[in-house]
């Protein structure tokens, strides 16, 4: 326990450190905020200090630095510009939409990978492991942003079956709790496969792997020795221990589907933190691309946290030390 | 096996979901745009669209015609000059409201006039009206003096630029707050033909019919929704399936593709803008004038325009677009000629002496090849086409072009700090015709002249005409100062853009007036198919 609240602290200090590292990177680079006022040939120079001391731009650097970093101990991520609202309250809103599809999408790489790795793992050798297998491999070498342009134009284009963009139709204040519910899942059912579909391939086919080593072990021999039956002989010896690595992937594939979202909400119009991360750097958003930043490594740090815990907890010979 | 029904499953699941589509009557149109609204409060405002919106929910004092010269009244019924022009008076309206109920009134103006000449608000436009305008009194609650300091010609045009906010709501947040504040989108408060609803950052705006406007006969069209899908491809296929009724502007290539279809229309019109290569003076190759004049001559342009952009452009000659008053018919565009670009090259010394395909030349001593890069940015998809078409021409000449492609902020930053060779960019042209901006030689330490462009007569040309009052005395001065632009070519004009929008046919096409103040112009009096 103590371990574990040990790492959290170190998770902190390693998420501000990076936070650090994104905050003189992004101004390294010569660019200026708030490009579109500079298209007005009209704007003088004192209007342009005006702004920038708003925003507290006309301060050196390092100043900049020290002010984000006595708001970060103070449990202030600082204020976004393009949204005239603190940091956290932006990062809470579009959390929201984040997870709307990033848990489906999570449930079901998991869900159907682990599922087809199985599958394909007890048919070893046979026909439809090698389709399996090497549809796996397209699957995963797919780039998210042409899936998902394929994926609307498939089934909202074509067949006009879902809707190609948003998290919930216009009329959806209107409707009652089942209709909101038929809604949400027609939004959210396109995004999440698009996310989704990437890492499930890949867990599909690390499933696969473990799957294949737990078989060739002694242990496995022995029980069918032992003439145990089929189900038992699957279910209490290769199962347990052929899914226990996965549980690490879980901590692996965390930020895979937050960098995922930058892509995806993107193509699929979501307001989620994907989309606002795009948008704060493309407006030289500083507070709210680190401020972002930070809060992404910290889930991730801890991510990988619970997944290491997980790990101890389900295997005995594994302890945290 | 449970895999194999799979599939099965999921398809079945995809029927159950596209059954549950509800069919609604349609009694609104939606709008597409792949960006969203910057903010409800117009001083705080940057982008076009926004602008294009917004003008749909406040009212402006009257209403600016397609000529940018003559208005018809809006929120004023009608006004009065004095005898010296200096002073105008407006009456307004005694039946317009805010959308909570309390009256528009002359005071409104009076404090939006405080707000947008501020230092601490910080309005992009708020430069001219300072410049020009006094002071603005309301006398009582219809009437209200605009104050000038001094006869010009666009004293309707600056005053009419104020957005009128409602005081009793903005005035709760002091100036300095407005930029850091978010109170103003919260609950809009407007008193256009349309009021907001709804505002879901990133998803829908939805307008509805202002039921207190005071013209009743409008607007026809009860709902306005706006669907903000970021990505191009998807807002597109939204469009061609229907989804979406009016799209802002349309790739000139599919256009072209869907000129047939019966389900949509494309509407073409200028826009006032144009397409340059800025050519950066303080670089050596670049100072001598008769290089430029040759670099004009060495690119074909109608190719670019033909091949390119399928027809969808007008060849610029000026930094006056051609729908615009101030522009001089007479000039004509620099033709496609390599060989009088050869000549003039040699004529300032561009000779391949080496032999090696590239031109060279002495400047100060030092053997130079003709050799530069030209930025533009990325999100353009057009300018690096041009910019690659740009790259062959000018080889066949035996002149070394490079590429150089920036994300937009990277590349403004390269402009401001006059960091680069040559640009390839566009301008937005103001509604006032004022070079000063971009060509004056004082605007090169602070200012638009990227090019670090500087001649004397021009300067006092354009000084000159800027303040003419009588707008056909301006305008031969404002010929000769486009022949003197003309002459130096300080920039190569390359085109002025069409814009292409489209609109589906459940929109009445007859009632739709779109032009470049705005494609959004006429919004009130669209109406539904029948």
């Amino acid at each position: 326990m103590r371990l574990v609240l040990k790492r959290l602290v170190n998770s902190i200090f390693l998420s501000i450190g990076i936070a650090t590292l994104v905050f003189f990177l992004i101004r390294i680079l010569p660019s200026v905020s708030f490009p579109d006022i500079y298209l007005n040939p009209r704007l003088s120079e004192e209007m342009i200090r005006k702004i920038e001391s708003t925003y507290g731009l006309d301060k050196p650097l390092l100043i900049q630095f020290l002010n984000w970093l006595k708001g970060i101990i103070t449990g202030n991520l600082g204020f976004s510009f393009i949204h005239r609202k603190p940091v956290i309250n932006c990062i809470m809103e579009s959390l929201s939409s984040t997870l709307t599809i990033g848990i489906p999408a999570l449930v079901y790489s998991f869900g159907v990978g682990i599922l087809i790795g199985v599958q394909s793992a007890r048919n070893y050798g046979k026909l439809i492991d090698r389709i399996t297998s090497s549809s796996l491999l397209v699957l995963y070498s797919i780039p998210s942003f042409w899936l998902g342009i394929i994926l609307i134009l498939l089934f909202s284009y074509t067949f006009r079956l879902l809707p190609p963009s948003g998290l919930h139709s216009f009329n959806f204040n209107e409707m009652n709790f089942f209709e909101k519910t038929f809604d949400l899942l027609h939004h959210i059912f396109l995004p999440a496969l698009t996310l989704g579909t990437p890492p499930m391939a890949a867990i599909a086919k690390f499933t696969r792997n473990t799957m294949l080593k737990v078989l060739s072990q002694t242990y496995i021999k022995t029980a069918i020795a032992k003439g145990l039956d089929q189900k038992t002989i699957f279910y209490r010896h290769i199962l347990p221990n052929a899914l226990l690595p996965v549980i690490t992937l879980f901590g692996l594939y965390l930020p895979v589907f937050f960098a995922g979202s930058i892509v995806i909400e993107e193509i699929f119009s979501i307001p989620g933190i994907g989309k606002s991360m795009v948008d704060s750097i493309l407006q030289r958003d500083y507070p709210l691309t680190v401020g972002i930043t930070l809060f992404v490594s910290f889930i991730v740090i801890v991510g990988n946290l619970i997944s290491d815990v997980l790990y101890s907890i389900f295997d005995p010979r594994i302890r945290l030390k | 096996m449970r895999f194999n029904h799979l599939p099965l499953f999921l398809l079945i699941t995809l029927i159950i979901f596209a059954s549950c589509t509800r069919k609604t009557e349609k009694n609104y149109i939606i709008i597409g745009s792949t960006i969203d609204i910057d903010s409800f409060n117009p001083y705080l405002s940057t982008s076009l669209f926004t602008q294009d919106l917004l003008d749909r929910v406040y009212l402006r004092l009257a209403v600016e015609h397609e000529d940018y010269k003559t208005f018809t009244p809006l929120l004023a019924k009608r006004w009065e000059w004095s005898k010296d022009s200096t002073q105008i008076t407006f009456y307004l309206r005694n039946d317009v409201y805010w959308t909570d109920g309390v009256k528009t009134t002359a005071y409104d103006v009076e404090f939006s006039f405080k707000a947008a000449t501020s230092p601490d608000v910080a309005w992009l436009n708020a430069e001219d009206i300072i410049r020009n305008i006094e002071f603005v009194k309301a006398l009582d609650e219809t009437t209200l003096i605009v104050k000038y300091r001094y006869v010009y010609p666009y004293q309707l045009t600056d005053i009419n630029d104020v957005w009128i906010v409602p005081k009793h709501i903005y005035e709760k947040i002091p100036f300095s707050e407005w930029r850091r504040n978010g109170y103003f989108d919260e609950k809009p408060v407007t008193n256009g033909p349309y009021k907001v609803a709804r505002w879901e950052r990133g998803q829908i705006i939805e307008l509805v019919k202002n039921e207190n406007y005071f013209n009743k006969n409008y607007p026809k069209i009860q709902k306005i929704f706006v669907k903000i899908v970021p990505n191009e491809s998807n807002l597109l296929l939204q469009f061609l399936n229907g989804e979406i009724d009016v799209l802002p502007s349309i790739p000139p290539a599919v256009a072209e593709k869907y000129e047939n279809n019966p389900n949509f229309k494309f509407i073409k019109y200028p826009f006032l803008a144009y397409e340059y290569i800025g050519w950066n003076q303080k670089n050596k190759i670049f100072a001598d004038k008769r290089v430029r004049q040759a670099l004009s001559y060495g690119i074909n342009v109608d190719e670019i325009i033909k091949v390119i952009l399928k027809g969808n452009a007008v060849r610029a000659t000026s930094p006056f677009p051609s729908i615009f008053w101030a522009h001089n018919e007479k000039l004509k565009p620099y033709p496609y000629d390599p060989e009088k670009a050869k000549k003039l090259l040699s004529e300032a010394g561009w000779k391949d002496r080496d032999g090696d395909g590239i031109l060279d030349n002495v400047i100060n001593g030092k053997k130079v090849n003709f050799k530069f890069t030209l930025i533009t940015n990325a999100e353009n998809l057009t300018r690096k086409e041009i910019a690659t078409a740009i790259q062959n021409d000018l080889l066949k000449l035996g002149i070394k072009m490079e590429i150089q492609v920036f994300e937009f902020n990277t590349f403004m930053r390269h402009i401001l700090n006059k960091n680069f060779d040559a640009v390839l960019s566009g301008w937005r042209v103001a509604t006032k015709p004022d070079l000063a901006t971009i060509f004056h030689s004082e605007a090169i330490k602070a200012g638009h002249n990227i090019v670090s462009y500087s001649n004397l007569y021009f300067d006092k040309l354009n000084d000159s005409a800027a303040v003419l009052n009588n707008l056909s005395e301006a305008k031969i001065l404002w010929d000769k100062v486009q022949e003197i632009i003309y002459e130096d070519q300080p920039y190569t004009f390359l085109y002025e853009p069409i814009r292409i929008s489209g609109i589906s046919k459940r929109i009445d096409l007859k009632t739709v007036r779109m032009n470049s103040i705005s494609f959004l112009y006429n919004l009130p009096e669209w109406e539904l198919s029948k």
